[in-house]
């Protein structure tokens, strides 16, 4: 399939639903103090662009988020595999994870406002966690999915465990990682944005929050686009990251 | 009856009929929707700042960072301090008490937290002050640690804050509702001031784990009695949101309330109705 036809499969969809948007904003069938006209709001779009007031929102979330993401993915991937590999850590992990992957990760905040205080540590913590989880269990799956037949065979030729982990293990989670990678930066994006709301005046939450205090509908748009556009960023690079470091999953795919 | 836990949420109602009347404060969300054709209107004033009576929009510090008692907004410069959100009556008033003693939240080390986080934050010793609701902080378990403030009664006395809201049906439809509830409403005030509130006040303190005698007991006078609409107000308040950029000044002009309906509900309570 060419690019342009990928591309018109993926936009299709949401062209479709903003072309009927505007026709019904316009015609006032929608209420335009609710549901203004996409037009307008691309228009405000522009603007915030211009003034600055957009990009800072968007490099505010994004930093946030990344500092989150980035050791939470990696704690949960390296946790994940120690699950799936061996037992005792599994069997002492797994029950705790699974109730912190219950529990909504915003009630959590006033304690970690108390234990690390009033800055950006409480938030990205939460993100880290919120990311962690999605790793952890990611990687135990995947570890465990590979079997018993693979590792014996390595260890009949000699392989050491440093080389099972690299050569067996780390390559058959590979797939499931990465699944569980995009995954992540979806809650790390959920997270990021709700604890801004309740908590700062700076990123897209924050943004969106006093867009809805002061019904600059507009704006609230803008933020609530902007936040789904770099989730969307994020899946398409992390799907062409795949494809570079996975080959093998595209083949086995075709 | 519904209770929504934020202006812009009953303000989204109001303007788009799932609502009829609302009781709520200053917020520019009103401002502006009622600027953008939006059929609300405030039509009658609830609370007044009462200095030594009002409970919200006072200022709380920890004991730790108030030692000798919290007296003097200027005690509050370098301060780690909590405003809820941008844009509502708690940020207006820590602007309006800075003001007065040639200050500004610049002075200050701000954080914009819910204000139950906030809380926390004060009692473990993460923030010095923020800015509260008395009933919340007075009574409950941590008392000791947190110290009283100035409010914003006490720089801005007579401010009027709290107001009843009418939606499209009751503003467009037949006058005589809007009347005769603003007049249930103004009888119901009347019996509050003499100390009345019976079955409520325990509801409320329940759903609210606070002590049912310490709100029967506190101070009634904020409730004002007329319900009349103060203009002043509104222009202090809407020139502040304008200053701060939630507003733009021509919706900071637009007709904000109508004083149709308290008017002839008072006249009608004097009458004996």
């Amino acid at each position: 399939m060419s690019r342009l036809h990928r591309i018109a499969w993926a936009l299709w969809i949401p062209a479709v639903g903003v072309a009927v948007w505007q026709v019904l904003a316009v015609l006032e069938i929608l209420d335009p103090l609710f549901f203004p006209p996409p037009s307008r709001i691309v228009q405000v779009a522009a603007e915030m662009a211009t003034n600055g007031e957009l990009g800072k929102a968007l490099g505010s979330t994004l930093s946030n988020m990344l500092l989150g993401y980035i050791p939470g993915c990696l704690i949960g991937a390296a946790c994940g595999l120690a699950m799936g590999r061996y037992e005792a850590v599994r069997r002492s992990l797994e029950t705790v994870i699974a109730a912190l992957y219950s529990t909504p990760k915003l009630s959590l905040f006033p304690l970690l406002l108390l234990m690390l205080g009033v800055n950006d540590g409480p938030r990205i913590l939460i993100t880290a966690v919120a990311c962690f989880i999605v790793l952890a269990f990611h990687g135990q799956d995947a570890v465990r999915a590979v079997g018993r037949t693979y590792p014996e065979v390595a260890t009949v030729y000699g392989a050491a465990p440093s080389q099972l982990l690299r050569k067996v293990y780390i390559p058959a989670a590979l797939p499931a990682l990465f699944t569980g990678l995009r995954l992540a930066v979806g809650r790390a994006m959920v997270v990021a944005i709700s604890v801004e709301m309740v908590s700062s005046t700076q990123g897209l939450g924050g943004l969106i929050w006093l867009s809805w205090q002061s019904f600059a509908v507009e704006k609230l748009f803008v933020g609530v686009v902007a936040a789904g556009l770099m989730g969307a960023f994020f899946h398409v690079s992390l799907r062409r990251l795949e494809r570079r470091l996975i080959p093998w999953r595209a083949s086995a795919a075709a | 009856m519904r209770e929504e836990p934020s202006s812009p949420t009953t303000t989204a109602l109001l303007a788009g009929g799932e609502v009829d009347a609302s009781f709520n404060a200053f917020h520019p969300s009103y401002i502006n929707l009622i600027a953008r054709g939006a059929k609300i209107r405030y039509v009658a004033g609830r609370e007044v700042a009462t200095p030594g009576c009002t409970e919200t929009m006072t200022l709380y510090g920890s004991a730790e960072a108030f030692p000798n008692g919290f007296t003097d907004l200027r005690q509050l410069a370098g301060k780690r301090f909590s405003v809820t959100r941008q844009g509502n009556l708690g940020e207006f008033a820590v602007d309006t008490m800075m003001a007065s003693v040639g200050m500004s939240t610049a002075d200050m080390e701000m954080s914009y937290l819910r204000e139950q986080d906030a809380a926390a934050a004060l009692v473990g010793g993460h923030l010095d002050a923020m800015i509260g609701n008395q009933s919340q902080h007075d009574t409950n378990e941590f008392a000791s640690k947190i110290v009283k403030g100035p409010g914003l009664a006490d720089v801005l006395p007579g401010f009027q804050y709290s107001f009843a809201l009418f939606g499209n049906t009751l503003l467009e439809g037949d006058p005589e509702v809007g009347i005769l509830f603003l007049l249930a409403y103004l009888k119901g005030v009347r019996d509050y001031l003499q100390g009345g509130g019976g079955p409520y006040i325990d509801e409320f303190a329940a759903s609210h784990h606070l002590d049912p005698e310490s709100i029967r007991t506190a101070c009634r006078n904020t409730v004002d009695p007329t319900g009349r609409l103060q203009p002043e107000s509104f222009k202090t308040f809407a020139d502040w949101a304008v200053r701060k950029g939630y507003c733009d000044p021509e919706s900071a002009s637009a007709v904000l309330f109508d004083a149709r309906f308290i008017d002839e509900a008072a006249r009608r309570l004097e009458a004996g109705a």
